[in-house]
Protein backbone atom coordinates (compact mmCIF):
# COMPACT_ATOMS: atom_id res chain seq x y z
CA UNK A 1 0.00 0.00 0.00
CA UNK A 2 2.63 2.29 1.14
CA UNK A 3 4.71 1.62 -2.30
CA UNK A 4 1.92 2.04 -3.86
CA UNK A 5 1.32 5.46 -3.26
CA UNK A 6 4.87 6.19 -3.73
CA UNK A 7 5.00 4.79 -6.69
CA UNK A 8 1.80 7.24 -7.27
CA UNK A 9 3.81 10.49 -6.38
CA UNK A 10 6.70 9.18 -8.80
CA UNK A 11 4.10 9.16 -11.24
CA UNK A 12 2.61 12.60 -10.36
CA UNK A 13 5.90 14.35 -9.96
CA UNK A 14 6.48 13.31 -13.78
CA UNK A 15 3.14 15.22 -14.85
CA UNK A 16 4.76 18.27 -12.60
CA UNK A 17 8.10 17.85 -14.72
CA UNK A 18 6.01 17.05 -17.78
CA UNK A 19 3.96 20.84 -17.59
CA UNK A 20 7.23 22.49 -16.74
CA UNK A 21 8.77 21.04 -19.86
CA UNK A 22 5.78 22.31 -21.70
CA UNK A 23 6.00 25.48 -20.14
CA UNK A 24 9.65 25.76 -20.63
CA UNK A 25 10.66 24.83 -24.21
CA UNK A 26 9.48 28.00 -25.92
CA UNK A 27 11.50 30.32 -23.39
CA UNK A 28 14.76 28.23 -23.46
CA UNK A 29 14.90 28.14 -27.01
CA UNK A 30 14.92 31.39 -27.60
CA UNK A 31 17.43 32.01 -25.03
CA UNK A 32 19.27 29.01 -26.14
CA UNK A 33 19.33 30.37 -29.56
CA UNK A 34 18.80 34.02 -29.78
CA UNK A 35 20.39 34.74 -26.38
CA UNK A 36 17.45 36.68 -25.61
CA UNK A 37 15.58 36.35 -22.04
CA UNK A 38 11.69 36.80 -23.06
CA UNK A 39 10.63 38.32 -19.84
CA UNK A 40 6.63 37.98 -21.66
CA UNK A 41 7.08 34.83 -21.90
CA UNK A 42 4.41 34.07 -19.14
CA UNK A 43 1.70 36.83 -21.06
CA UNK A 44 2.58 34.21 -24.20
CA UNK A 45 1.44 31.37 -22.54
CA UNK A 46 -1.48 33.38 -21.26
CA UNK A 47 -1.97 34.61 -24.97
CA UNK A 48 -2.28 30.66 -25.93
CA UNK A 49 -4.80 29.88 -22.83
CA UNK A 50 -7.41 32.85 -24.28
CA UNK A 51 -6.66 31.40 -27.51
CA UNK A 52 -7.96 28.07 -26.40
CA UNK A 53 -10.70 29.92 -24.20
CA UNK A 54 -12.33 31.76 -27.75
CA UNK A 55 -11.67 28.51 -29.20
CA UNK A 56 -13.79 26.84 -26.37
CA UNK A 57 -16.56 29.21 -26.32
CA UNK A 58 -16.91 28.68 -29.64
CA UNK A 59 -18.00 25.05 -29.95
CA UNK A 60 -14.13 23.69 -30.51
CA UNK A 61 -12.13 21.53 -28.11
CA UNK A 62 -8.37 21.60 -26.84
CA UNK A 63 -7.07 19.69 -29.24
CA UNK A 64 -7.93 21.92 -32.25
CA UNK A 65 -7.16 25.19 -29.97
CA UNK A 66 -3.30 23.59 -29.56
CA UNK A 67 -2.55 24.41 -33.45
CA UNK A 68 -4.72 27.71 -33.52
CA UNK A 69 -2.69 28.82 -30.33
CA UNK A 70 0.85 27.75 -31.98
CA UNK A 71 0.08 29.42 -34.75
CA UNK A 72 -1.45 33.09 -32.95
CA UNK A 73 1.48 33.27 -30.61
CA UNK A 74 4.04 32.96 -32.63
CA UNK A 75 2.68 35.28 -35.00
CA UNK A 76 2.57 37.26 -31.85
CA UNK A 77 6.29 36.80 -31.38
CA UNK A 78 7.16 37.52 -34.73
CA UNK A 79 5.64 41.38 -34.91
CA UNK A 80 7.64 41.74 -31.31
CA UNK A 81 10.75 40.32 -32.89
CA UNK A 82 10.09 42.18 -36.18
CA UNK A 83 8.85 45.34 -34.25
CA UNK A 84 11.20 45.47 -30.82
CA UNK A 85 13.83 43.01 -30.34
CA UNK A 86 15.80 42.81 -33.53
CA UNK A 87 16.71 46.44 -32.94
CA UNK A 88 18.43 45.49 -29.55
CA UNK A 89 19.40 42.22 -29.73
CA UNK A 90 22.96 42.78 -28.50
CA UNK A 91 21.82 44.96 -25.43
CA UNK A 92 20.41 41.99 -22.94
CA UNK A 93 19.24 44.64 -20.48
CA UNK A 94 17.31 46.70 -23.20
CA UNK A 95 15.53 43.13 -23.81
CA UNK A 96 14.79 42.35 -20.61
CA UNK A 97 13.16 45.85 -20.32
CA UNK A 98 11.65 46.10 -23.62
CA UNK A 99 9.77 42.28 -23.22
CA UNK A 100 8.43 43.14 -19.67
CA UNK A 101 6.81 46.54 -21.54
CA UNK A 102 5.73 43.68 -23.66
CA UNK A 103 4.17 41.56 -20.84
CA UNK A 104 2.55 44.77 -19.57
CA UNK A 105 1.15 45.62 -22.39
CA UNK A 106 -0.44 41.91 -22.93
CA UNK A 107 -1.74 41.88 -19.42
CA UNK A 108 -3.16 45.00 -19.63
CA UNK A 109 -5.10 44.40 -23.05
CA UNK A 110 -6.09 40.94 -21.50
CA UNK A 111 -7.77 42.05 -18.93
CA UNK A 112 -9.60 44.88 -21.12
CA UNK A 113 -10.98 42.36 -23.33
CA UNK A 114 -11.84 39.53 -21.47
CA UNK A 115 -12.53 41.39 -18.62
CA UNK A 116 -10.46 40.59 -14.70
CA UNK A 117 -11.99 36.89 -13.98
CA UNK A 118 -11.21 33.60 -15.57
CA UNK A 119 -12.06 32.11 -18.43
CA UNK A 120 -13.31 28.68 -17.64
CA UNK A 121 -11.71 25.70 -20.33
CA UNK A 122 -13.14 22.49 -20.32
CA UNK A 123 -11.23 19.11 -20.61
CA UNK A 124 -11.61 17.13 -23.69
CA UNK A 125 -13.82 14.04 -23.29
CA UNK A 126 -10.93 12.08 -24.63
CA UNK A 127 -8.93 13.23 -21.26
CA UNK A 128 -11.61 11.95 -18.76
CA UNK A 129 -11.16 9.51 -16.77
CA UNK A 130 -8.17 7.45 -15.19
CA UNK A 131 -5.64 4.81 -15.06
CA UNK A 132 -6.37 2.26 -13.47
CA UNK A 133 -2.69 1.48 -11.88
CA UNK A 134 -3.52 -0.30 -8.41
CA UNK A 135 -6.32 -1.92 -7.66
CA UNK A 136 -7.61 0.74 -5.61
CA UNK A 137 -7.74 4.70 -5.72
CA UNK A 138 -6.31 7.16 -6.63
CA UNK A 139 -6.07 6.20 -10.20
CA UNK A 140 -3.55 7.90 -12.48
CA UNK A 141 -5.55 10.42 -14.42
CA UNK A 142 -5.20 10.48 -18.49
CA UNK A 143 -4.51 14.81 -18.92
CA UNK A 144 -1.35 13.96 -17.15
CA UNK A 145 -0.69 10.84 -19.34
CA UNK A 146 -1.39 13.45 -22.37
CA UNK A 147 1.05 16.53 -20.80
CA UNK A 148 3.91 13.45 -20.36
CA UNK A 149 3.56 12.55 -24.32
CA UNK A 150 2.75 15.67 -25.10
CA UNK A 151 6.02 17.30 -23.35
CA UNK A 152 8.05 14.50 -24.98
CA UNK A 153 6.35 15.15 -28.55
CA UNK A 154 7.42 18.89 -27.71
CA UNK A 155 11.04 17.34 -27.23
CA UNK A 156 11.56 15.20 -29.61
CA UNK A 157 10.01 17.50 -32.80
CA UNK A 158 12.52 20.04 -31.41
CA UNK A 159 15.70 17.96 -31.47
CA UNK A 160 14.13 16.77 -35.14
CA UNK A 161 14.36 19.98 -36.12
CA UNK A 162 17.53 21.54 -35.15
CA UNK A 163 19.39 17.61 -35.75
CA UNK A 164 17.48 16.40 -38.43
CA UNK A 165 16.76 19.04 -40.52
CA UNK A 166 18.97 21.91 -42.62
CA UNK A 167 17.15 24.59 -40.74
CA UNK A 168 18.59 23.04 -37.89
CA UNK A 169 21.97 22.86 -39.06
CA UNK A 170 21.75 26.64 -39.51
CA UNK A 171 20.20 27.11 -35.88
CA UNK A 172 23.24 25.04 -34.63
CA UNK A 173 25.67 26.83 -36.66
CA UNK A 174 24.40 30.81 -35.60
CA UNK A 175 24.08 29.70 -31.84
CA UNK A 176 27.98 28.94 -31.68
CA UNK A 177 29.09 31.43 -34.09
CA UNK A 178 26.74 34.12 -35.53
CA UNK A 179 29.24 36.16 -37.56
CA UNK A 180 30.98 33.27 -38.92
CA UNK A 181 27.48 31.85 -39.86
CA UNK A 182 26.53 35.14 -41.82
CA UNK A 183 29.97 34.91 -43.82
CA UNK A 184 28.71 31.20 -44.86
CA UNK A 185 26.14 32.51 -46.18
CA UNK A 186 23.59 32.31 -43.75
CA UNK A 187 21.21 34.92 -43.21
CA UNK A 188 21.19 34.73 -39.48
CA UNK A 189 18.47 37.27 -38.67
CA UNK A 190 16.11 35.21 -40.14
CA UNK A 191 17.00 32.16 -37.88
CA UNK A 192 16.79 34.79 -34.82
CA UNK A 193 13.11 34.89 -36.29
CA UNK A 194 12.20 32.18 -37.04
CA UNK A 195 13.38 30.88 -33.77
CA UNK A 196 11.32 33.69 -32.05
CA UNK A 197 8.34 32.97 -33.97
CA UNK A 198 9.05 29.04 -32.79
CA UNK A 199 9.01 29.42 -29.23
CA UNK A 200 6.67 31.90 -29.20
CA UNK A 201 4.46 29.26 -30.65
CA UNK A 202 5.16 26.61 -28.12
CA UNK A 203 4.66 28.97 -25.15
CA UNK A 204 1.23 28.95 -27.00
CA UNK A 205 0.45 25.91 -27.52
CA UNK A 206 1.56 25.04 -23.58
CA UNK A 207 -0.93 27.81 -22.68
CA UNK A 208 -3.71 26.03 -24.79
CA UNK A 209 -3.06 23.20 -23.15
CA UNK A 210 -2.31 24.31 -19.04
CA UNK A 211 -5.64 26.74 -19.42
CA UNK A 212 -7.83 23.84 -18.68
CA UNK A 213 -6.28 22.64 -15.21
CA UNK A 214 -7.11 26.06 -13.70
CA UNK A 215 -8.29 28.81 -15.82
CA UNK A 216 -7.25 31.17 -18.57
CA UNK A 217 -6.95 34.15 -16.61
CA UNK A 218 -4.86 37.51 -17.22
CA UNK A 219 -2.19 37.17 -14.87
CA UNK A 220 -1.85 33.16 -15.14
CA UNK A 221 1.60 33.72 -16.72
CA UNK A 222 3.51 35.07 -13.50
CA UNK A 223 3.41 31.43 -12.24
CA UNK A 224 4.33 29.78 -15.37
CA UNK A 225 7.32 32.35 -16.22
CA UNK A 226 8.69 31.83 -12.44
CA UNK A 227 8.56 28.34 -12.93
CA UNK A 228 10.17 28.27 -16.25
CA UNK A 229 13.33 30.73 -14.72
CA UNK A 230 13.89 28.16 -12.33
CA UNK A 231 14.07 25.40 -14.77
CA UNK A 232 16.63 27.42 -16.93
CA UNK A 233 18.78 28.41 -14.45
CA UNK A 234 18.81 24.55 -12.53
CA UNK A 235 18.83 22.79 -16.41
CA UNK A 236 20.90 25.15 -18.67
CA UNK A 237 19.96 25.96 -22.09
CA UNK A 238 23.48 25.04 -23.45
CA UNK A 239 22.17 21.34 -24.38
CA UNK A 240 18.38 20.30 -25.11
CA UNK A 241 18.48 18.13 -21.96
CA UNK A 242 19.25 20.68 -19.96
CA UNK A 243 14.79 21.35 -19.72
CA UNK A 244 14.05 17.70 -18.54
CA UNK A 245 16.71 17.38 -16.35
CA UNK A 246 15.83 20.35 -14.86
CA UNK A 247 11.74 20.24 -14.91
CA UNK A 248 12.16 16.79 -13.94
CA UNK A 249 14.47 17.44 -10.71
CA UNK A 250 12.29 20.14 -10.08
CA UNK A 251 8.76 18.66 -10.76
CA UNK A 252 9.71 15.09 -8.70
CA UNK A 253 11.43 17.59 -5.91
CA UNK A 254 7.91 19.60 -5.49
CA UNK A 255 5.99 16.48 -5.28
CA UNK A 256 7.55 14.22 -3.30
CA UNK A 257 8.62 16.97 -0.65
CA UNK A 258 4.85 18.00 -0.87
CA UNK A 259 3.91 14.58 -0.35
CA UNK A 260 6.06 14.14 2.28
CA UNK A 261 5.75 17.37 4.28
CA UNK A 262 3.36 20.27 2.43
CA UNK A 263 3.45 21.98 -0.62
CA UNK A 264 4.75 25.21 0.53
CA UNK A 265 7.60 23.13 2.46
CA UNK A 266 8.33 21.55 -0.89
CA UNK A 267 8.66 24.79 -3.05
CA UNK A 268 10.67 26.06 -0.68
CA UNK A 269 13.27 23.35 -0.01
CA UNK A 270 13.17 22.83 -4.24
CA UNK A 271 14.20 26.63 -3.95
CA UNK A 272 16.84 26.31 -1.70
CA UNK A 273 18.09 23.40 -3.63
CA UNK A 274 18.50 25.32 -6.67
CA UNK A 275 20.39 28.19 -5.27
CA UNK A 276 22.81 25.58 -4.00
CA UNK A 277 22.98 23.95 -7.22
CA UNK A 278 23.61 27.03 -8.65
CA UNK A 279 26.83 27.40 -6.62
CA UNK A 280 27.57 24.11 -8.02
CA UNK A 281 26.30 24.75 -11.64
CA UNK A 282 26.85 28.35 -11.84
CA UNK A 283 25.48 28.29 -15.24
CA UNK A 284 22.97 25.26 -14.82
CA UNK A 285 23.57 21.67 -15.74
CA UNK A 286 24.25 21.98 -19.05
CA UNK A 287 25.49 25.41 -19.27
CA UNK A 288 24.76 27.88 -22.00
CA UNK A 289 26.47 30.16 -24.30
CA UNK A 290 26.60 33.99 -24.78
CA UNK A 291 24.72 35.47 -28.00
CA UNK A 292 27.69 36.18 -30.20
CA UNK B 1 35.66 43.28 -59.87
CA UNK B 2 36.40 44.02 -56.27
CA UNK B 3 36.82 47.88 -55.90
CA UNK B 4 37.52 48.93 -51.92
CA UNK B 5 36.95 52.90 -52.56
CA UNK B 6 38.22 55.16 -49.40
CA UNK B 7 37.00 53.36 -46.81
CA UNK B 8 36.85 54.35 -42.87
CA UNK B 9 35.84 51.62 -40.42
CA UNK B 10 35.79 51.73 -36.59
CA UNK B 11 35.36 49.36 -33.76
CA UNK B 12 32.75 51.59 -31.57
CA UNK B 13 34.97 55.04 -31.15
CA UNK B 14 38.30 53.60 -32.51
CA UNK B 15 39.10 54.45 -35.48
CA UNK B 16 40.69 51.83 -37.58
CA UNK B 17 41.36 52.07 -41.32
CA UNK B 18 41.52 55.64 -42.87
CA UNK B 19 40.73 56.08 -46.43
CA UNK B 20 41.69 52.76 -47.34
CA UNK B 21 41.51 51.83 -51.47
CA UNK B 22 42.36 48.29 -53.03
CA UNK B 23 41.27 47.33 -56.17
CA UNK B 24 41.16 42.74 -57.12
CA UNK B 25 40.35 42.20 -60.61
CA UNK B 26 39.00 38.88 -61.72
CA UNK B 27 41.45 35.67 -61.48
CA UNK B 28 43.67 38.19 -59.74
CA UNK B 29 45.62 37.51 -56.33
CA UNK B 30 46.55 40.05 -54.04
CA UNK B 31 48.30 39.95 -51.11
CA UNK B 32 47.46 42.71 -48.17
CA UNK B 33 50.90 42.92 -45.72
CA UNK B 34 51.41 44.83 -42.74
CA UNK B 35 51.85 44.43 -38.89
CA UNK B 36 50.11 43.18 -36.57
CA UNK B 37 47.32 45.53 -35.14
CA UNK B 38 47.54 47.11 -38.56
CA UNK B 39 44.14 46.74 -39.67
CA UNK B 40 44.35 44.21 -42.26
CA UNK B 41 41.43 41.84 -40.70
CA UNK B 42 39.43 45.03 -40.13
CA UNK B 43 40.08 45.00 -43.71
CA UNK B 44 38.51 42.09 -44.81
CA UNK B 45 35.71 42.39 -42.24
CA UNK B 46 34.52 45.25 -43.83
CA UNK B 47 34.46 43.34 -47.17
CA UNK B 48 32.34 40.44 -45.78
CA UNK B 49 30.23 43.22 -44.21
CA UNK B 50 30.87 41.90 -40.86
CA UNK B 51 32.22 45.81 -40.01
CA UNK B 52 29.79 48.00 -41.99
CA UNK B 53 32.68 51.34 -42.97
CA UNK B 54 31.07 54.58 -41.59
CA UNK B 55 32.64 55.93 -45.03
CA UNK B 56 33.83 55.06 -48.39
CA UNK B 57 32.20 52.40 -50.96
CA UNK B 58 32.65 48.59 -51.45
CA UNK B 59 31.79 47.79 -55.23
CA UNK B 60 31.48 44.11 -55.83
CA UNK B 61 31.00 43.87 -59.87
CA UNK B 62 30.24 47.09 -60.53
CA UNK B 63 27.40 47.19 -57.86
CA UNK B 64 27.99 48.78 -54.11
CA UNK B 65 27.58 46.63 -51.49
CA UNK B 66 29.08 48.48 -48.72
CA UNK B 67 25.37 48.32 -46.78
CA UNK B 68 24.92 44.91 -47.86
CA UNK B 69 24.12 41.67 -44.85
CA UNK B 70 27.24 39.73 -44.87
CA UNK B 71 25.10 36.42 -46.25
CA UNK B 72 24.04 38.25 -49.68
CA UNK B 73 27.65 38.79 -50.14
CA UNK B 74 28.52 35.10 -49.87
CA UNK B 75 25.95 34.36 -52.27
CA UNK B 76 26.91 37.02 -54.83
CA UNK B 77 30.41 35.34 -54.93
CA UNK B 78 32.54 36.34 -51.65
CA UNK B 79 34.05 34.10 -49.51
CA UNK B 80 36.03 33.91 -46.14
CA UNK B 81 38.93 32.22 -45.04
CA UNK B 82 38.80 34.34 -41.58
CA UNK B 83 42.00 34.55 -39.10
CA UNK B 84 42.03 31.34 -36.61
CA UNK B 85 40.33 29.67 -38.97
CA UNK B 86 36.70 29.84 -36.86
CA UNK B 87 35.55 26.20 -37.55
CA UNK B 88 32.08 25.95 -35.89
CA UNK B 89 33.66 23.60 -33.33
CA UNK B 90 30.67 21.71 -32.03
CA UNK B 91 29.28 20.39 -35.85
CA UNK B 92 31.11 18.12 -37.51
CA UNK B 93 33.47 18.24 -40.54
CA UNK B 94 30.68 17.23 -42.66
CA UNK B 95 28.17 19.89 -40.85
CA UNK B 96 30.35 22.69 -41.41
CA UNK B 97 30.93 21.74 -45.21
CA UNK B 98 27.20 21.77 -45.32
CA UNK B 99 26.61 24.68 -43.73
CA UNK B 100 28.54 26.18 -46.42
CA UNK B 101 26.56 24.57 -48.99
CA UNK B 102 23.49 25.26 -47.76
CA UNK B 103 24.14 29.40 -46.91
CA UNK B 104 24.80 29.54 -51.05
CA UNK B 105 21.84 27.71 -51.27
CA UNK B 106 23.50 24.42 -53.06
CA UNK B 107 22.48 21.09 -51.70
CA UNK B 108 24.25 19.34 -48.95
CA UNK B 109 26.03 16.86 -51.22
CA UNK B 110 29.91 17.37 -50.18
CA UNK B 111 31.37 17.61 -53.76
CA UNK B 112 34.33 16.08 -54.86
CA UNK B 113 36.54 18.81 -55.34
CA UNK B 114 37.21 18.92 -51.42
CA UNK B 115 38.46 15.67 -51.37
CA UNK B 116 40.89 16.36 -54.46
CA UNK B 117 42.35 19.27 -52.44
CA UNK B 118 42.59 17.64 -49.01
CA UNK B 119 42.55 13.90 -49.23
CA UNK B 120 43.17 13.95 -45.50
CA UNK B 121 39.34 15.16 -44.82
CA UNK B 122 37.80 12.51 -45.76
CA UNK B 123 38.37 10.29 -42.83
CA UNK B 124 37.80 12.83 -40.82
CA UNK B 125 33.93 13.62 -41.72
CA UNK B 126 32.52 12.48 -38.54
CA UNK B 127 34.67 14.29 -36.05
CA UNK B 128 33.60 17.68 -34.47
CA UNK B 129 35.64 20.49 -35.96
CA UNK B 130 37.02 21.28 -32.55
CA UNK B 131 38.66 18.54 -32.09
CA UNK B 132 40.85 18.82 -35.71
CA UNK B 133 44.21 19.92 -35.36
CA UNK B 134 45.35 23.41 -36.49
CA UNK B 135 46.75 22.22 -40.25
CA UNK B 136 43.24 20.23 -40.20
CA UNK B 137 40.93 22.77 -39.38
CA UNK B 138 43.07 25.43 -41.88
CA UNK B 139 42.69 22.59 -44.65
CA UNK B 140 38.50 22.76 -43.63
CA UNK B 141 38.12 26.59 -43.26
CA UNK B 142 39.70 26.21 -47.11
CA UNK B 143 37.39 23.23 -47.95
CA UNK B 144 34.51 25.43 -46.75
CA UNK B 145 35.18 28.23 -49.16
CA UNK B 146 36.02 26.40 -51.85
CA UNK B 147 32.58 24.03 -51.98
CA UNK B 148 30.73 27.75 -52.24
CA UNK B 149 32.44 28.06 -55.55
CA UNK B 150 33.33 31.72 -55.02
CA UNK B 151 34.39 34.48 -57.37
CA UNK B 152 36.56 36.09 -55.00
CA UNK B 153 38.23 34.54 -52.24
CA UNK B 154 39.10 36.59 -48.96
CA UNK B 155 42.06 34.38 -46.86
CA UNK B 156 43.32 35.87 -43.68
CA UNK B 157 46.57 34.46 -42.46
CA UNK B 158 45.73 31.04 -43.39
CA UNK B 159 49.74 30.02 -42.79
CA UNK B 160 49.38 31.16 -39.43
CA UNK B 161 50.62 29.11 -36.69
CA UNK B 162 51.16 25.57 -38.86
CA UNK B 163 54.46 23.96 -39.03
CA UNK B 164 56.58 24.49 -41.92
CA UNK B 165 55.46 21.25 -44.36
CA UNK B 166 52.10 22.17 -43.49
CA UNK B 167 52.43 25.99 -44.74
CA UNK B 168 54.29 24.54 -47.89
CA UNK B 169 51.13 22.47 -48.42
CA UNK B 170 48.55 25.49 -47.97
CA UNK B 171 50.86 27.88 -49.84
CA UNK B 172 50.35 25.16 -53.21
CA UNK B 173 46.67 25.00 -52.21
CA UNK B 174 46.43 28.47 -52.38
CA UNK B 175 48.02 28.79 -56.26
CA UNK B 176 45.93 25.42 -57.03
CA UNK B 177 43.00 27.42 -56.26
CA UNK B 178 43.89 30.57 -58.11
CA UNK B 179 45.21 28.83 -60.86
CA UNK B 180 42.13 25.99 -61.54
CA UNK B 181 38.89 27.80 -60.03
CA UNK B 182 40.02 31.17 -62.10
CA UNK B 183 39.07 33.00 -58.72
CA UNK B 184 40.36 36.30 -57.47
CA UNK B 185 42.07 35.52 -53.61
CA UNK B 186 43.07 38.83 -51.32
CA UNK B 187 45.32 37.21 -49.12
CA UNK B 188 46.26 39.14 -45.76
CA UNK B 189 49.74 36.98 -45.15
CA UNK B 190 52.93 37.85 -42.99
CA UNK B 191 55.05 35.30 -44.57
CA UNK B 192 57.11 37.38 -47.26
CA UNK B 193 58.04 34.12 -48.96
CA UNK B 194 54.62 32.43 -49.47
CA UNK B 195 53.47 36.54 -50.86
CA UNK B 196 56.22 36.59 -52.92
CA UNK B 197 55.76 33.52 -54.45
CA UNK B 198 51.84 33.29 -54.92
CA UNK B 199 50.73 37.44 -55.21
CA UNK B 200 50.74 39.36 -58.06
CA UNK B 201 50.12 42.68 -56.49
CA UNK B 202 50.94 43.72 -52.84
CA UNK B 203 49.35 46.02 -50.58
CA UNK B 204 50.72 47.10 -47.16
CA UNK B 205 48.58 48.50 -44.68
CA UNK B 206 50.11 50.81 -41.63
CA UNK B 207 48.07 51.75 -38.95
CA UNK B 208 45.16 51.60 -40.99
CA UNK B 209 46.46 53.50 -43.95
CA UNK B 210 48.00 52.08 -47.70
CA UNK B 211 51.31 53.12 -47.76
CA UNK B 212 52.64 51.33 -50.71
CA UNK B 213 51.14 49.03 -53.84
CA UNK B 214 52.20 47.26 -56.18
CA UNK B 215 53.16 44.89 -58.41
CA UNK B 216 55.20 42.01 -56.17
CA UNK B 217 57.94 42.92 -58.01
CA UNK B 218 58.51 46.51 -56.49
CA UNK B 219 58.19 44.73 -53.03
CA UNK B 220 61.71 45.97 -52.14
CA UNK B 221 63.62 45.42 -48.60
CA UNK B 222 63.80 48.61 -48.32
CA UNK B 223 59.83 48.76 -48.67
CA UNK B 224 59.96 45.74 -45.91
CA UNK B 225 62.20 47.20 -43.53
CA UNK B 226 60.05 50.52 -43.67
CA UNK B 227 56.58 49.22 -43.28
CA UNK B 228 56.69 45.53 -41.82
CA UNK B 229 59.84 44.83 -39.80
CA UNK B 230 58.77 45.04 -35.76
N1 LIG C 1 36.54 43.66 -31.88
C1 LIG C 1 37.38 44.70 -31.72
N2 LIG C 1 37.06 45.71 -30.89
C2 LIG C 1 37.88 46.77 -30.74
N3 LIG C 1 39.06 46.90 -31.35
C3 LIG C 1 39.46 45.93 -32.19
C4 LIG C 1 38.63 44.78 -32.43
N4 LIG C 1 39.27 43.98 -33.29
C5 LIG C 1 40.42 44.60 -33.59
N5 LIG C 1 40.54 45.76 -32.93
C6 LIG C 1 41.65 46.71 -33.04
O1 LIG C 1 41.74 47.15 -34.38
C7 LIG C 1 43.08 47.26 -34.79
C8 LIG C 1 43.28 46.46 -36.07
O2 LIG C 1 43.06 45.09 -35.79
P1 LIG C 1 43.12 44.00 -36.91
O3 LIG C 1 42.34 44.47 -38.08
O4 LIG C 1 42.73 42.73 -36.29
O5 LIG C 1 44.65 43.99 -37.27
P2 LIG C 1 45.53 42.94 -38.07
O6 LIG C 1 44.61 41.92 -38.65
O7 LIG C 1 46.23 43.74 -39.10
O8 LIG C 1 46.48 42.34 -37.09
C9 LIG C 1 43.93 46.78 -33.63
O9 LIG C 1 44.41 47.91 -32.95
C10 LIG C 1 42.97 46.03 -32.76
O10 LIG C 1 43.32 46.15 -31.41
MG1 LIG D 1 44.47 39.92 -38.35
Amino acid sequence: MIWNQFALQILNGLGVAAILVIATSGLAIIFGVAGVINMAHGTFIMVGAYTAAVVNKLGGDMFMAMPLAFVVVALLGLAVERGVIRWIYDRPLETLLATWGVAIILEVAARLIFGPLGLKVDWPDLLDGNIKLFARPPHYPYYRVFHIVLAAAIMGLTFYLLYKTNFGLKVRAVRRNRAISGCMGVDTAKIDMLIFMYGSGLAGVAGAVLAPIKAATFDMGFTYAVSSYMVIVLGGVGNLLGIPVGAFLIGEGETLLAFRYNTVIGQLLVFVAIVIAIRVFPRGIFGYHERR
Amino acid sequence: MLRVSGIDTYYGTSHILHEVSIEVDAGEMVSVLGRNGAGKTTLLRSITGERLPRLGRIEFDGKTISKLASHLRTRRGISYVPQGRQIISDLTVSENLELALLGVGKSRRIPDVVYEYFPALRSLTGRKGGVLSGGQQQQLAIARALVQEPRLLLMDEPTEGLQPSVVAEIQEIIKRIGSEHNCAILLVEQRLDVVRDVARRFAILDTGHIVATGPIGELSDDVVRKHLQV
